[in-house]
C-alpha cells in the first residue's frame, strides 16, 4: 500500500513530500517552509509563530505511532498524513486535539492553518460525526 | 501485564511465490503508556530481526474503528506479553523466516534472489532441507495461526 521506507519514520522514497511542500509553499498562511529531515518540517506563519510538523505515509497512524514519533523527534505541533489511502485514528486525533497537537490529512491542514488554534480544526463532516458519537460537545 | 497481538497482512501472507514487503500489524490493548511502550518494543524488534518488515501499530479501540483486520484480511501470527516479549517475538520471526523459505522455493530464479535477500540465512538453494508440511510451509504452527473472522 503506502510507499514508505523500511525504517522509522517512513519518509517517501525521495525523502520529500512534494505534494505537501507545494501546497504549503502556495498557502497564504505559510510564510516559510523548511525541511528538517526525516519527514520533519518547520513552518513559520505570518505572525512569526513556528510549527514543528511531522509528515508521513503509513497505513494507519495511531496513539503508539505518535508515542514512537515523539520519542524519536521530540515535541511536535502537528502530524500530517500525506497519502490519500492512509489515515489516522479518531482516538489519536481527539486525544491530541485536547493537548494542542493537530492531527490532519493535508487538505484538513490547509484549512486548519487559517485558524490561530489550528489544532482544534475539524471539517464540518468530522464535527457532525464526533458530535453524533458524543465525542465532542 | 500488557499484551499485544501480532498480525500479518499483504502479499507476503497471501501470495505463494512473491512478495514485496512483510506487512505486520501490532494490536495493543489501549492508549496507556505501558501498552504503547510494549507495541513500540515489538515493532523495534520485528524491524531489527526481519528485513522488509513494515509495521503498523493500533490499539484495540483504534483497530475496531478502522476495521483494519477485516479490511486487510490480516491473520494473527502470535501474541506477546511484556515479560516474555523478546522470546515470543523471536518465535514469530522464526515463523516468518520459514515462510520466506517456502516462498523462495516456489519462486522463479529472478524472484528467488530478491526473496533470499530478505532473509539470507535461509537461502533455500543453499540448504538441503526437506519440504515442510502444509502447516509448516506457512511458517507458523497450527496453534499460532488463527484467521480472524469478523462477526
Amino acid at each position: 500500500m503506502a510507499a514508505y521506507s523500511e525504517n522509522f519514520p517512513w519518509p517517501n522514497s525521495y525523502g520529500h513530500f512534494n505534494f505537501f511542500e507545494q501546497r504549503m509553499q502556495a498557502h497564504g498562511r505559510v510564510h516559510e517552509l523548511a525541511l528538517l529531515g526525516d519527514g520533519l518540517y518547520q513552518i513559520t506563519r505570518p505572525d512569526g509563530s513556528v510549527l514543528r510538523v511531522f509528515v508521513c505515509e503509513c497505513y494507519a497512524y495511531g496513539v503508539a505511532q505518535y508515542a514512537e514519533t515523539v520519542q524519536n523527534l521530540g515535541h511536535l505541533d502537528a502530524i500530517i498524513i500525506s497519502s490519500v489511502w492512509c489515515g489516522y485514528t479518531n482516538e489519536l486525533k481527539l486525544e491530541r486535539r485536547d493537548q494542542g497537537v493537530g492531527v490532519f490529512k493535508i487538505a484538513e491542514f490547509m484549512g486548519a492553518l487559517y485558524h490561530k488554534d489550528f489544532w482544534r480544526y475539524l471539517t464540518a463532516e468530522q464535527r457532525d460525526y464526533f458530535r453524533e458519537k458524543g465525542l465532542i460537545q | 501485564m500488557s499484551r499485544s497481538s501480532i498480525f500479518g497482512f499483504g502479499s507476503f501472507f497471501k501470495e505463494e511465490n512473491a512478495f514485496n514487503d512483510v506487512d505486520l500489524l501490532i494490536v495493543h490493548e489501549d492508549s496507556s503508556a505501558a501498552s504503547c511502550r510494549l507495541a513500540i518494543l515489538c515493532k523495534k524488534r520485528l524491524v531489527e530481526l526481519m528485513d522488509r518488515a513494515h509495521v503498523t501499530m493500533l490499539s484495540e479501540k483504534e483497530e475496531q474503528q478502522l476495521d483494519f483486520i477485516q479490511k486487510s484480511g490480516a491473520v494473527e501470527i502470535g501474541q506477546v506479553v511484556d515479560l516474555t516479549a523478546e522470546a515470543e517475538i523471536e518465535r514469530i520471526v522464526v515463523g516468518l523466516r520459514k515462510r520466506v523459505r517456502a516462498i523462495g522455493r516456489k519462486a522463479n530464479p529472478d524472484h528467488r534472489a530478491a526473496i533470499v535477500s530478505t532473509c539470507p540465512q535461509v537461502d533455500p538453494a543453499s540448504r538441503g532441507e526437506s519440504e515442510p508440511g502444509a502447516v509448516g510451509e506457512g511458517g507458523f504452527g497450527p496453534a499460532a495461526v488463527r484467521v480472524h473472522v469478523s462477526g
